[in-house]
């Protein structure tokens, strides 16, 4: 098998694995990068989300041999210190409570306000569906994005 | 959980730095009791034993110590407890009850530490203890103006013998300065950068994955299994069958697939070719259940438990690894949200089943498939209500039936405490599904109450709140149609049934009241809007206004929810406000959207 290489977090590195293993594998398995969390493998809750390049997309539904180049960003590489505006928002705004999906919530949050600074309340909505919270965080998500964007002090 | 009943096939080592312990090194830390760690650098660590499921346990407890021990919030910081039931009786969240029930004993522990902090200041400064106190991590004494900050104290401390808390008198809450306030939570920053460390999240050297196919009838078995397909995937290293344990642990057993990750076991079990055997429960179907539930509503009523299998045989292999309990040691991770879930200890009874095979540590996963199949599933609840009134339009007479398919008795052993008889006990089995039926504080002269199991083969549990997330339902549902049957306002309605002055009627009374005010009951509402309101009371209690519509398509549509909780002291007014919301959320989403269906 030909070793796949990834660019993750800013750092190159090569794993061996069949190139239809889903991302979020190798990321928690070969990689260690355990923050980016398994809820269903089946891209319907929004845990496993990741960037590519920037946009957000479900790792558990992205094949290893298809990312090529593109920069892997995960929740923890997110930010070196927590100072991601989304971090800090969600902070504030005190959103997590057990926090298994917030790594997931998080990435989909920072995806939309790369793309959609001032977003409205619809648009985050629409954004954040796909990211569900079983905890039903869903208020303080809400608030905190609205903070991170500067619509709330 | 007792250390020997909960069974682990790994172990982590301890993070941290390893410190070298020469026999003449200087003391570098107090330990005033199990809780409590004050280090000569002035951090203080703060061991907590309930486990975190985001409910807030790692911010709860270390406030209530820090409050007694007059601590520098910034100074402390929280670990996880080790899992020494001898030493820690709290180890499990559960019940609802994680602050009230230490809300005594946390900060005994705070208050002890102080207490021998204050000594040992005294003794260095050679002054009376009395003219010492403490503030924000220091000790002063007015008199001479004289400060030790907690951590200088560490050395004089450890000399001082023990000292038993039980006397020691605690602030009265009108002084406290740390409980009451929305402190920041102490996990959440490595919940928001990733590096908070979930159970899956654990590695080991030389661990492996692994996933069990399990038998998807409830009490059936393994017919057979042909592994060929399932070897050849590559990174499975084995494969092999688990029988289901007995009852009370409960597990449906199958087949083990051991690989070298997850995508791999997930693969393999993939590839399996297997067979099952429908168990006994054959045949059961929601649509069953809906008929036997409607059918025990209106029998004679009985309290006699169901009897299946042989719960008092079960609990003889609760110490399945055969290992002494001095010999398991269970770390304990952050968790997800739970709710009721991890009560149990099957899925520990699976993971050493599948390391004690493979003798290398193993981490066993279940998939969202798994977990909703083999989930332990709350008991299924119908309940027929009948009341009637008087000449003069007054409630006179009130009855419930509660009918579930019961958590406690034979299906499944739950209880920690109670052994498998008292289980067997028809009172005890009616009185684990009925709590919450009961009328009080609303004054009925003439209530009955009673209770009728149904037999099931699906393996039941506990769900967040338990009985009460059904019997209130059904309780203030009925108060809203005999107050509709009066032609009443709802809220009017019940505050003319809480009459007495009793404390838990006047509680009752204030948050009725006040979420009806928040909520402007009896405000114009927007067009085919409506509202309503209901309550509970039991240690808190709570009242809640929802503003509704429906569409033309049966569709609701849920505008707003008003909450009023009186939980007295609220240690954490965020985390109660956090809890409510959540709780809306959840409640909402079973109501509206969430369905189990049985089939075969």
């Amino acid at each position: 098998m030909k070793p796949i290489s990834l660019r993750v977090n800013g750092k190159q590195c090569q794993v061996d694995t069949a190139p239809d293993t889903p991302l979020l594998w190798v990321l928690r398995d070969m990689l260690g990068l355990t923050g980016t969390k398994f809820g269903c493998g089946m891209g319907l809750c929004g845990a496993c989300t990741v960037h590519l390049d920037g946009d957000a997309v479900r790792s558990c539904q992205t094949p290893v041999g298809s990312v090529g180049d593109k920069l892997i960003t995960t929740i923890e590489g997110l930010s070196p210190d927590r100072n991601h505006p989304v971090q800090r928002a969600w902070i504030t705004e005190q959103v997590p409570q057990c926090g298994y999906c917030q790594p997931g919530q998080i990435m989909q949050a920072a995806s939309l306000l790369a793309k959609k600074p001032r977003p409205t309340r619809e648009e985050i909505d629409e954004a954040m569906n796909g990211n569900i919270c079983r905890c039903g965080t869903y208020q303080r998500i809400r608030r905190a994005i609205q903070r991170a964007a500067g619509e709330i002090a | 959980m007792s250390a020997g009943a909960l069974i682990l096939g790994f172990y982590l080592p301890r993070r941290g730095e390893a410190r070298e312990l020469a026999l003449d090194a200087p003391i570098t830390i107090f330990k005033p009791n199990a809780w409590l760690l004050i280090g000569v650098d002035n951090r203080i660590t703060v061991l907590v034993e309930k486990p975190e499921l985001g409910q807030g346990s790692r911010t709860y407890a270390p406030m209530m110590i820090a409050e007694e021990l007059e601590a520098d919030w910034s100074t402390i910081r929280v670990e996880q407890a080790p899992t020494i039931p001898a030493v820690y009786p709290g180890l499990r969240t559960g019940g609802s009850g994680g602050v009230a029930s230490t809300f005594t004993s946390m900060r005994s522990a705070g208050a002890q530490a102080l207490e021998m902090l204050l000594t040992a200041a005294a003794q260095q400064w050679k002054a009376k203890k009395r003219e010492c106190r403490a503030e924000n991590g220091v000790v002063i004494h007015a008199p001479t103006h004289r400060r030790l900050s907690y951590g200088e104290l560490v050395q004089v401390a450890c000399q001082l013998p023990p000292l038993n808390s039980d006397e020691i008198p605690l602030k009265s809450p009108g002084t406290f300065r740390c409980i009451g306030k929305a402190i920041p939570r102490t996990d959440t920053p490595g919940k928001v950068d990733g590096s908070a460390v979930f159970g899956m999240d654990v590695r080991v050297p030389g661990m492996l994955f692994a996933v069990v196919a399990r038998c998807p009838y409830f009490g059936g078995t393994l017919e057979s299994f042909e592994v060929s397909a399932a070897r050849s995937v590559p990174g499975v290293r084995a494969l092999f069958p688990i029988p289901p344990l007995p009852r009370h642990i409960n597990t449906a057993g199958g087949v083990a697939v051991v690989a070298d990750s997850t995508w791999a076991a997930i693969e393999g079990r993939k590839a399996l070719a297997l067979k099952w055997e429908k168990g006994p429960g054959e045949g059961e179907s929601t649509d069953s259940l809906r008929k036997l539930v409607a059918q025990r509503a209106i029998g004679a009523p009985t309290l006699a438990a169901v009897d299946r299998g042989d719960a008092v045989e079960g609990s003889k292999d609760a110490a399945l690894s055969g290992l002494s309990p001095e010999k398991v040691t269970v770390h304990m991770t952050l968790s997800g949200g739970s709710f009721g879930r991890r009560y149990q200890w099957d899925y520990a009874a699976e993971a050493w089943q599948v390391a004690k095979e493979m003798k290398q540590p193993v981490q066993l996963m279940w998939t969202r498939e798994d977990d909703i199949q083999h989930d332990l599933y709350r008991p299924y609840s119908y309940q027929r209500l009948t009341a009637c009134f008087d000449e003069r339009g007054d409630l006179a007479a009130w009855s419930t039936r509660v009918v579930t398919t019961p958590t406690a008795g034979s299906n499944l052993y739950t209880g920690f405490t109670e052994s498998p008889e008292t289980l067997r006990d028809p009172a005890t089995v009616a009185a684990l599904e009925w709590y919450g039926a009961d009328v009080a504080p609303y004054s009925v002269p003439n209530f009955h109450l009673d209770y009728a199991p149904a037999d099931s083969g699906v393996p039941r549990s506990w769900w967040r709140s338990v009985a009460s997330s059904n019997t209130p339902y059904a309780k203030e549902c009925f108060v809203d149609e005999l107050a509709h049957a009066r032609g009443c306002d709802p809220l009017r309605f019940r505050l003319d049934l809480l009459k007495d002055s009793s404390p838990g009627t006047a509680r009752l009374r204030r948050v009725l009241e006040l979420a009806a005010k928040n909520a402007n009951w009896g405000k114009p509402l927007p067009k085919d809007h409506g509202q309503d309101i209901a309550c509970r009371v039991g240690g808190s209690c709570s009242a809640q206004v929802a503003e509704v519509s429906v569409n033309n398509d049966g569709a609701v549509n849920v505008h707003r929810v008003v909450s009023a909780v009186d939980c007295g002291i609220a240690v954490n007014p965020d985390g109660v406000r956090a809890m409510t919301e959540g709780a809306i959320n959840f409640a909402l989403t079973a109501v509206l959207t969430g369905e189990i269906t049985i089939k075969d």
